[in-house]
């Protein structure tokens, strides 16, 4: 388990839906319809504190993984509060998941792989468990295409990353590189805030 | 998006805040006479300074990643034109009018390169 980005989201998770309500609140309808096809067995990487649970279709049973074990605590008591289905919650890495070889219909991740230290192994780690045909979900802050805003991600990306999420990804051609076929791009805000889905693509 | 107009209204007021406080503090701080590309760097910086401490409190209030974007980018364009201004003199008034100014050229420009790059990007 990577512990430097355990102890960083530990030590985000107290003021964490504070640092995030504007985000979470400015998008919270994309990020209803953003869920609501969920079905089958599902994976969430990165719960955090939960904060998007409200968000997902009511009755479903969900699988979600959290690295920090402070977020995945604050993120159980969200779960029995705020989602009328299922949500197993585990402490886990994405490099090191547990979970058999195909095991899941669909991945969701929401502002997720900004964060996770390896991206295209994670990505890769991601594909191992997802079914044959099963779809990849992903509502993410990504890098720039275009001035001025790449050159504000990139300045900003290294002191955030101190604190919490890397700035400037390409998360598009990361996807790509972890081998899944992508069937959907969106872009929300500018070219950086982005919902992205994609299959396995070829075995 | 649901309040479009209270996040309207929350944006041109980060960018007009942003601009109107490093315009201040370009006026204060750069004198008549000073080099002007030391100036403008220096001005640049104030603002980006500024933008990140407003940052923390706006992004609260209107999306972290939102205001990011606009703050950073009026500090750092009002700084560097506040500042070059100022090595030739400018009052104090017409430094944060000048900020103001920019602060709704960039929330135009935002909004007009947003309404560009949204929607589905043919792959």
């Amino acid at each position: 388990m990577n512990l430097s980005t355990r102890k960083k989201w530990d030590t985000a998770a107290q003021g964490y839906d504070l640092l995030t309500r504007g985000t979470d609140q400015r998008w919270a309808q994309h990020k209803a319809h953003f869920f609501s096809p969920m079905q089958g067995k599902v994976l969430f990487l990165a719960a955090g504190t939960g904060l998007d649970f409200k968000f997902f279709p009511s009755q479903q049973d969900i699988t979600a993984i959290d690295i920090s074990p402070k977020m995945v605590k604050l993120a159980r008591q969200r779960a029995i509060e705020d989602y009328d289905g299922i949500i197993d919650i585990h402490e886990m890495d994405v490099h090191q998941m547990l979970f058999p070889d195909e095991t899941f219909d669909q991945i969701y991740t929401a502002c997720t792989l900004c964060s996770i230290p390896n991206p295209v192994e994670g990505l890769i780690h991601l594909r191992r468990v997802l079914k044959p045909h099963g779809e990849l979900h992903m509502f993410e802050h990504t890098a720039s295409h275009y001035p001025p805003f790449n050159l504000i991600l990139n300045m900003m990306s290294p002191l955030m990353s101190r604190f919490g999420p890397e700035m400037n990804r390409d998360t598009v051609t990361n996807v790509r590189r972890a081998g899944f076929a992508i069937h959907r791009v969106e872009n929300l805000h500018l070219d950086i805030l982005k919902v992205i889905c994609a299959t396995r693509g070829k075995i | 998006m649901k309040n479009q107009l209270y996040y309207f209204v929350g944006d041109l007021v980060t960018t007009t805040t942003t601009g109107g406080l490093t315009g201040a503090a370009c006026a204060l701080v750069v004198q008549n006479g000073w080099n002007s590309l030391v100036a403008m760097a220096l001005g640049m910086l104030l603002g980006m300074f500024l933008a990140l401490i407003l940052n923390a409190f706006l992004g609260i209030l209107f999306g972290a990643l939102e205001v990011m974007i606009l703050t950073m980018l009026t500090g750092m364009v009002t700084g560097m034109i506040v500042a070059m201004q100022a090595t030739g003199g400018i009052s104090f008034y017409s430094a944060v009018r000048l900020g103001v100014e920019v602060g709704s050229g960039v929330i135009a420009f935002t909004y007009l390169t947003n309404s560009l790059l949204r929607g589905e990007v043919r792959q």
